[in-house]
């Protein structure tokens, strides 16, 4: 067995293909694989021959199976799986659309806030006859909190339910526009002395002018309530004198403004009012449900004012009612006003009147067809309060 | 079967043409299994006549007498059965391609120009060289060569009763196995100046053992034989066995180790044939393979099939040259050298 040595004469090609593919007859595969036994040579062809073949099997194969088997499809996804993290700028878009139209919405409704109390307030003489946007986009804003703006909007509410009750508010609004120019003024002057005294203290920390001329104004009526209630009516006088005085030093017209008004404007004026609480500002929703509206006469209160048990109620006739005991029974309150009555408040002091009286730590207001008013620390006695009209 | 002289020529094919003219006269085809010969050879799909696919079929069969002995004159039945035997496409379009049709070479390269390339390049393990063995096929099986005066192509050689592919590999590995053998002696001649190689000092080769495993060896089946030279000389694995043989792996690997069995014990008995007792001829197969006489390049694989017997002088030798991975076979030689120590320790401390 020697690799070097040769046999001499070696198979051809086509005999050792035919070895490597079982193509020969028994007789020449033995005489073939003696040889290839033998010689090295021949055992290389061979070798290197059917190596070749199996890798050209194997590619030939794989390529085969490549060509035959379908490309392998993605698998079947879910429709949110396949937006993949598309979702993700869509979902934020989405928020902040949602984010923008909320806060434009609220922003819309403390503007309608806004523009409801500006509404309110008096108009510059030169602006009152202008249209509404125009004087409005002239008139100075109240920078009021979030707390006033939604008191306000309540006590729009409420004159808006109670004007509809009552029945009078279109024909308060027909008679608006055929209003002269000072009937306006002591409206307007009226209207915002009201919502200057239905908001809290704490709104007026502003420095606004006629925060403080609103403020100014309190002061000058605690300051005469206390005189009423020490009887020294004289000295009431001058004290609210020298209240209108001071407020005129301090450039406000406003107390100016509170002329006497035609009874058709204070009876439009009264329409609006929502009741009072005893707070001075407009009754709650809890507050209503529990005061007796339907009082004596057969009528709605249009306007009840309440301090401890006592009330104080205005049908819609004009008559005024008191009870003692939180609205259970009612008596009416012989008139000593002029005029028909149309709204009631009670204002509550703030000094502790426990020592003097327990009844008189509080005052109660009645206000007229012509804005005149009475006041009542009992709610029976009725003095007028505004020397003016006198 | 042809042979040739040499190893670096194209092997010389039996002139049979002119028996194949002379009797071409007499012999005729068919008409109907030409008919059935030329549908199943699809060769008039790639633009061969009718007229030149008889003359090559009949040519083919003639060449080789139709696979009878010569001076018999084949039936059309035994026609029918030696061209049912052969691959009858390919040795049309071998034939075409060796009588220079045209439409049979645009065939053939459409074919198998391709594989081709990629079998030299398979083979010569190397692009270059690859590419450059299969265009020198191409060239040598267009007729470029010419031996005297006459155009000579391979694939006239080519008989059909393997694959065409199958054979151009074969022609591809003989070129390349031919090149290699031509040219792995020539060494730059820096390679000239390097010392020679110092020879072993040992014994002297046996020419008794030489002859032993000579003759050991030729009493073997060709298949053992081949079995034998192709895993201890080659060094190839079972898998490549397997393939040559069509068998199995544990078929070559059952046959090898019976053969390795029967070897040791038929060297062992000629040995004994040859005068020597028992314990020499066991020490003569101790003797290093690679200064056997009559092996000169035998390498470790005869190497470890000599050493593989009980008593083994040089397992350290046998392990250093061992190619193959460690094996039970290496366990059992470790075990019976711890059991040769340990019995001649043994027969000292006796003496």
């Amino acid at each position: 067995m020697n690799s070097l040595l040769q046999s001499g004469m070696h198979p051809d090609a086509e005999s050792l293909n035919a070895l490597t593919e079982q193509a020969l007859p028994a007789a020449e595969r033995e005489h073939v694989l003696a040889h290839v036994a033998a010689c090295e040579r021949c055992r290389k062809i061979v070798y290197l021959a059917t190596d070749t073949a199996a890798a050209e099997l194997i590619s030939y194969s794989t390529a085969q199976v490549a060509r035959a088997t379908p490309p392998l499809e993605p698998p079947q996804r879910s429709w949110i799986l396949n937006w993949r993290l598309a979702w993700i700028p869509i979902l934020a878009i989405s928020c902040i659309i949602v984010a923008v139209a909320v806060f434009e919405n609220s922003r819309e409704a403390s503007m309608a806030t806004h523009s409801a109390q500006i509404e309110r307030l008096p108009l510059p003489p030169q602006a009152e006859l202008r249209s509404p946007a125009t004087s409005r986009s002239k008139t100075p804003q109240m920078n009021l909190p979030a707390p006033a703006v939604a008191a306000k909007q309540a006590q729009v509410a409420k004159q808006k339910e109670v004007g509809s009750a009552v029945g009078r508010v279109p024909e308060a609004d027909k008679s608006v526009p055929q209003k002269s120019e000072p009937a306006l003024r002591a409206s307007a002057a009226v209207r915002q002395t009201d919502a200057l005294q239905s908001l809290p203290a704490a709104s007026f920390a502003g420095g606004q002018p006629q925060q403080n001329d609103a403020l100014k104004k309190e002061d000058a009526k605690d300051l005469q309530m206390q005189t009423a209630r020490n009887g020294a009516v004289s000295e009431q006088k001058s004290a609210s004198e020298s209240a209108a005085d001071n407020a005129k030093a301090q450039g406000s017209s406003n107390m100016a403004a509170l002329a006497p008004i035609a009874p058709h404007q204070a009876t439009a004026l009264a329409s609006v009012h929502p009741p009072y609480d005893a707070t001075g500002g407009p009754v709650s929703n809890a507050l209503r449900k529990t005061i007796p509206v339907i009082l004596p006469g057969g009528l709605n209160a249009i306007s009840v004012a309440k301090h401890k048990t006592r009330m104080v109620a205005i049908d819609a006739s004009g008559l005024a009612f008191l009870s003692e005991d939180a609205g259970n029974q009612w008596s009416v309150i012989p008139a000593s006003w002029t005029g028909r009555a149309t709204v009631v408040r009670a204002i509550q002091f703030p000094f502790d009147s426990k020592a003097n009286n327990s009844s008189a730590d509080s005052l109660f207001e009645l206000i007229n067809d012509n804005a005149q008013r009475w006041t009542s620390f009992d709610g029976k006695t009725w003095v007028a309060a505004d020397p003016i009209q006198k | 079967m042809a042979y040739r002289q040499g190893v670096d020529a194209a092997p010389v094919q039996p002139d049979d043409r002119a028996v194949a003219e002379d009797v071409a006269a007499e012999v005729r085809i068919h008409p109907a299994l030409l008919d059935d010969l030329l549908r199943e050879s699809d060769a008039a799909a790639w633009g061969l006549r009718c007229d030149e696919f008889e003359r090559i079929v009949l040519d083919a069969g003639l060449a080789q007498n139709f696979g009878l002995v010569k001076a018999v004159t084949a039936s059309s039945q035994q026609q029918t059965a030696f061209y049912r035997s052969v691959k009858l496409a390919d040795l049309v379009l071998a034939r075409a391609c060796a009588n220079g049709i045209d439409c049979a070479w645009q065939r053939f390269l459409d074919l198998y120009k391709e594989p081709l390339r990629r079998a030299a390049i398979a083979i010569a393990q190397n692009e270059t060289v690859g590419r450059d063995l299969a265009d020198s096929l191409h060239a040598e099986l267009y007729g470029l060569t010419t031996r005297d005066g006459v155009r000579r192509c391979p694939l006239d050689s080519y008989r059909g009763r393997g694959s065409l592919l199958g054979w151009l590999r074969t022609t591809l590995a003989q070129r390349h196995v031919d090149r290699y053998r031509r040219t792995y002696r020539e060494q730059p001649l820096d390679a000239l100046d390097a010392p020679a190689p110092v020879q072993p000092d040992g014994a002297a080769p046996s020419p008794i053992l030489a002859n032993a495993v000579e003759q050991a060896l030729a009493q073997q089946n060709v298949e053992e034989r081949l079995l034998l030279a192709a895993y201890y000389l080659d060094a190839r694995t079972l898998a490549q066995i397997a393939v040559v043989l069509h068998v199995h792996e544990a078929t070559v690997s059952r046959r090898l180790r019976r053969a390795t069995d029967v070897v040791r014990k038929q060297v062992l008995q000629n040995l004994r044939k040859a005068g020597m007792s028992q314990i020499a001829a066991a020490e003569a197969l101790s003797v290093d393979p690679r200064d056997v006489a009559l092996t000169p390049d035998v390498n470790a694989g005869l190497k470890k099939l000599l050493q593989s017997v009980q008593f083994q002088p040089f397992p350290e030798c046998a392990l250093q040259t061992s190619k193959r991975p460690r094996g039970a076979r290496y366990d059992q030689i470790e075990a019976s050298f711890d059991d040769t120590n340990a019995s001649s320790e043994q027969t000292k401390a006796t003496q």
